[in-house]
């Protein structure tokens, strides 16, 4: 722009809640390819878990910090209603993350050891599929989410990938509840513990989806 | 100070206290800009312009038709109760019309001669300026629109340029108000001999601005945001055309409806947007633009009658 304009702290803050969110997403799929490639819960994988709370939390601190600094910093009624959708919709997706790494934890899953070895590598190698994917869905929601602040004209071009994941991330999802369902060396009580688990991962790349959809309407009402 | 200057200080400040709301409403109603803020900015630069470029209008009004002290002063209480109900009513009122509604109820009450032609041009403007409203209006949403675009603004650059803007626009209108309204306010006094120009735009000044930090608040909430739901750039454009056609209007000296050039600049905005427009309060806008002069002038007539 060609005035200078100091940067609010509102602005700063956004910043550093998509960092926090980066982070969190980073730390996610590093819990997860440990705990397909151990198949339980032990401490390494608990120290994963307390760094997803810990950045999902930051997260948090700055979605509330950001949300008080509205008013304070004088954002035009129809900013502050921006920004209250873009956190809204956004924050769940972190909130997910450290609920999927927690349930494994509380519940105690354990993949069959079975399917830890070259058996299993249809389902291993699935889930490592499933995991990147909604990974891969949510970072392309966090760059979305960074244009729309920046570059609210450009917001639209993530919607095709973002759209094509998604996709993707459902069938993956899927194929591996029919396998979880046929497959004799999972117990009752561990394939439904698997089919949530599958589900809330899933659910990740769709929130990245809603997200995306929301903020097209948003970034919209600003261009003119 | 004449005892007769009183009912002039009451119209002042029934103008500032129904007008204000049409340079600060949409910033103050939707909480861009304190209340405490608003009015404070507002009165300083309606004085500003009452000063510096409130005389043509002094002339126009006291060649309407001849007064003395005596009908001076019920020409101006009628002008500034008319308003005051107006006000307590919550509609946008005309001060203009209700201060020529006034002189011609002088006119009426005590057979003196009319300048009828005068009165004719006025008119001709107070239609001009809804029309003149909206069509700056819609040019300047445009102009703003493509700039927007061409300079590619941000999310926080246009939030900066949208909440600057309005403040800047609610000034320029206090100051485009004072210019314009200070005649309505004290224009009579001029042609009875009762105030130098200077003087009539220093006791027109205050007298608004008293209004203003005043009695203010309750018809904020009415205009921009009651009639036509708009955006930022929306009200911004809106106050900033009501603005432009007041102090055109200043430069040839004829007082003219800040109110009415608010509503024309909304309802340009408003087709543009594609919003759907409060027909209910449209409808109570233009009863009270119609009954304003006519209320003026009939409490003149009163009062002459009664008192003189």
């Amino acid at each position: 722009m060609f005035f200078t304009r100091k940067k609010n702290r509102i602005e700063e803050q956004t910043n550093e809640y998509l960092e926090a969110a980066k982070k969190c997403k980073d730390a996610f799929l590093e819990g997860m390819e440990y705990f397909v490639e151990h198949g339980v819960v032990d401490k390494e994988y608990i120290l994963f878990v307390q760094k997803v709370t810990k950045y999902e939390g930051i997260a948090d601190d700055l979605r509330d910090s950001i949300a008080r600094k509205m008013y304070e910093d004088s954002l035009i009624p129809e900013s502050r209603g921006d920004v209250l959708a873009f956190l809204e919709t956004f924050d769940r997706i972190p909130n997910r993350m450290e609920g999927i790494v927690q349930f494994i934890d509380e519940v105690n899953l354990a993949i069959p050891p079975a399917l830890l070895d070259e058996d299993g590598e249809f389902f291993t190698r699935e889930i490592r599929k499933l995991c990147m994917g909604v990974v891969t869905t949510f970072e392309l929601a966090i760059d979305s989410g960074r244009c729309f602040f920046t570059e609210p004209q450009r917001v639209r071009e993530y919607t095709v990938a973002i759209d094509r994941h998604e996709s993707d991330c459902d069938k993956i999802e899927s194929a591996l509840k029919r396998y979880v369902f046929h497959q004799k060396d999972f117990s009752d009580l561990q394939k439904i513990l698997f089919l949530d688990l599958l589900e809330r991962v899933g659910d990740i790349a769709d929130m990245a989806e809603d997200f995306q959809r929301r903020i097209i309407l948003l970034s919209l009402k600003n261009l003119y | 100070m004449n005892w007769q200057l009183a009912s002039g200080v009451f119209l002042g400040w029934s103008l500032g206290s129904n007008d204000s709301a049409n340079v600060f409403g949409t910033a103050v109603a939707t909480k861009m800009v304190r209340y405490g803020t608003a009015v404070s900015l507002c009165a300083l630069f309606i004085v500003l312009g009452a000063w510096l470029e409130g005389e043509a209008g002094f002339h126009r009004l006291s060649s309407l038709v001849s007064q003395n002290a005596n009908e001076v002063f019920f020409c101006s209480l009628a002008a500034g109760l008319t308003v005051t109900i107006m006000t307590i009513l919550a509609l946008p009122v005309s001060t203009s019309q209700a201060i020529v509604g006034s002189i011609f109820g002088v006119g009426v009450a005590s057979g003196k001669a009319v300048d009828l032609g005068g009165f004719g041009k006025l008119m001709i403007c107070w239609v001009g300026t809804p029309v003149g409203g909206f069509i700056v209006a819609v040019i300047l949403y445009r102009l703003a629109g493509w700039l927007i675009s061409r300079f590619q603004f941000n999310f926080f650059e246009l939030d900066w340029f949208l909440r600057w803007g309005l403040i800047l626009s609610g000034i320029y209108g206090s100051y485009a108000l004072g210019a314009n309204n200070v005649a309505n306010v004290t224009g009579v006094y001029v042609g009875a001999g009762l105030l130098s120009v200077e003087q009539a735009a220093i006791v027109g000044g205050l007298s608004i601005a008293s209004g203003v930090l005043t009695f203010s608040r309750n018809v904020m909430m009415t205009v921009g945001k009651d009639l036509i739901p708009l955006n930022g750039l929306g009200a911004l454009v809106a106050i900033l055309s009501h603005a432009i056609v007041v102090h055109f209007y200043a430069q040839f000296g004829v007082p003219v409806s800040t109110s009415q050039a608010i509503v024309g600049a909304v309802l340009g905005v408003g087709m543009l947007l594609g919003r759907r427009i409060r027909y209910d309060k449209l409808r109570r806008v233009f009863q009270a633009w119609i009954m304003t002069p006519m209320i003026a002038g009939f409490l003149t007539v009163i009062f002459i009658r009664l008192f003189l």
